[in-house]
């Protein structure tokens, strides 16, 4: 938090000498109207590996019939920034539910082949599997375990801009480019 | 404007005659109609009811993949389903994937069964049999996109058959069904039964391209290739594979390039004073058309060609589709321009000839005029 601050006073110094005369010295000024932890910064966010909490069999799948290929343990990666985990023990302190959980799954369609849906959920399936940060809990991300195979090695964030706050899955390894403009749809790379 | 030549090769007599090359896969489950409206490029009706009708899959920046049929079909089961016709010969780009296991890639979770069925059925179109159509209306688009305007018609443009669609890509090309592998559709007890070399003649004449040699899958734009012509995209829907570039183009772009159809004929001949006894090779689709200036100027100072080059794609007897510059067009028809293609024919053993040949275009009869958008 102290870093974010000396870094936008350090471009307000630079670029504002003509109003020093101005404004008062001691006054603090912001490029954004939401506070620095949460504004949606050029740079990279702090984002932890996730713990993985809970992973679906593979009885179950078979079971279940679901064409997919479970990804061996080791090579499971999702990484949650600290301000989406923030987010989202925010959000089981006012559902009353340390069970919340953001549900990320990957379905086709969209301008560029496939899309993200995310939704709030309690519930957790069989063959999900339950993502935590390490240290900001309670933080439950759950992902189907189809969509975890088009979505490992992504990060999960929260971001503010101005038309608005979302959860956003980013650096995905599997999407080709920059996708769609709104973040949500994107392709395959091959 | 047809010439008289050109004329001479139209079959106005009711004829069917089967579809070269066309593999159909088969789309079945719960959510068919929600997996297909989010990659084709038209609408699913509301409701997500099942209807025929002619479409197109783009890629994702915008280039198109395939033209499909979409027809409609009750499984054994009483189950609806719906059976996907398309081109089934390799693209020459690698990179193209084939449609089923592209499709079975956008699966998922959706509830949904893809399945090859190209052996259970062939694909047979009939024509001539005069179902007249209604002036047809169009809707234009600032860029030169322009699109057929189904409001006024009753029925779904389509048609409401199973395994059967009108095939509305351009006025007069008649009907297209799936008929069960090895018989005859009911029309060939009152059409003449044509070789699908007369559907591809059939074709040709009324300006429609087909298929990955016409529409190269992951080269050819929507529309330069008269998908929006031939009511195989939907400029209104939302979100699809491919949405961005096409409805950018649609509302801020430029058409510049359009197939139509062409009389091909040695390079110094006017189409009128050709003698349809002349024999022509049959040429392999993507041959460059270039364009000359045919004023030469007073000295022998070579003219400069105008850039850009066209090119032919499939052709039979004479007579092919081409994908040209619209300048070019302009310029061919006011008489500024002649446009050409080179050949070897010949060989090995024989000695190789290059021969040029050349080309001349015609806009379809039911080609729509431009109406300035108001």
């Amino acid at each position: 938090m102290l870093r974010t601050c000396t870094r936008s006073l350090r471009l307000t110094a630079a670029n504002s000498a003509r109003l020093r005369s101005v404004v008062p010295s001691n006054h603090k000024r912001f490029f954004s109207s939401s506070s620095p932890s949460t504004s949606a910064l050029a740079s990279h966010h702090t984002a932890h590996p996730t713990v993985v909490v809970f992973t679906p069999s593979p009885q179950h799948i078979e079971q279940e019939e679901l064409d997919v290929d479970l990804i061996p343990p080791q090579d499971i990666k999702i990484e949650l920034t600290d301000r989406a985990a923030e987010q989202l023990r925010l959000i089981s302190a006012k559902e009353n539910n340390p069970n919340a959980a953001l549900r990320v799954a990957v379905e086709s369609g969209g301008c560029h082949g496939y899309q993200y849906k995310m939704e709030l959920a309690t519930h957790r399936q069989p063959d999900d599997y339950h993502f935590s940060h390490p240290t900001v809990t309670p933080s439950n991300i759950l992902v189907d375990a189809v969509s975890l195979s088009l979505l490992n090695g992504s990060t999960i964030d929260f971001v503010t801009e101005l038309i608005g706050s979302s959860f956003r899955v980013l650096e995905n390894p599997q999407a080709k480019g920059s996708g769609c403009g709104c973040g949500i749809s994107w392709e395959l790379k091959l | 404007m047809s010439r008289p030549i050109v004329r001479n090769l139209v079959r106005n007599i009711p004829t069917a005659a089967p579809v070269p090359h066309r593999s159909v896969l088969s789309l079945a489950g719960s959510q068919a109609p929600e997996f297909l409206n989010g990659i084709l490029a038209s609408s699913i009706p509301d409701g997500n009811t099942y209807r025929p009708m002619f479409s197109t899959f783009l890629h994702a920046q915008g280039r198109v993949l395939y033209d499909v049929f979409i027809y409609t079909h009750t499984t054994s089961d009483g189950k609806p389903s719906y059976l996907i016709e398309y081109d089934s010969r390799a693209s020459t780009d690698a990179a193209a994937p084939s449609l089923l296991p592209m499709l079975k890639r956008y699966v998922l979770r959706s509830k949904v069964k893809l399945r090859d069925v190209s052996d259970e059925y062939d694909i047979w179109a009939a024509w001539g049999d005069s179902e007249a159509e209604m002036k047809r209306k169009w809707s234009w688009a600032g860029s030169g996109a322009v699109e057929p305007d189904w409001s006024g018609e009753i029925e779904w443009p389509w048609g409401m058959e199973e395994r059967g669609v009108r095939d509305r890509r351009a006025v007069g090309m008649g009907r297209r069904m799936l008929v069960r592998k090895g018989e005859r559709p009911k029309e060939s007890s009152t059409h003449d039964l044509g070789s699908s070399d007369a559907y591809t003649l059939h074709r040709i004449l009324h300006g429609v391209p087909e298929g990955v040699h016409d529409i190269p899958p992951l080269q050819a734009f929507p529309m330069d290739s008269n998908l929006d012509v031939m009511g195989g995209l939907d400029f209104r829907k939302g979100c699809y594979v491919g949405q961005e570039l096409t409805v950018r183009t649609y509302h801020t772009g430029v058409v510049r390039k359009r197939i139509l159809p062409v009389l091909i004929h040695p390079p110094d001949e006017t189409p009128a004073e050709i003698s349809p006894s002349v024999i022509k090779p049959s040429f392999p689709p993507s041959i460059d058309i270039r364009a000359s200036i045919t004023c030469s100027s007073a000295d022998d100072r070579p003219t400069p060609r105008p850039r850009g080059t066209g090119k032919l794609l499939s052709s039979a007897q004479g007579v092919g589709l081409a994908l040209l510059r619209l300048e070019h067009v302009d310029g061919a028809s006011r008489g500024e321009l002649r446009l050409e293609f080179e050949f070897e024919e010949g060989k090995e053993a024989e000695g190789i000839v290059t021969r040029k040949w050349g080309v001349t275009s015609w806009w379809p009869d039911w080609w729509p005029t431009r109406v300035e958008a108001g």
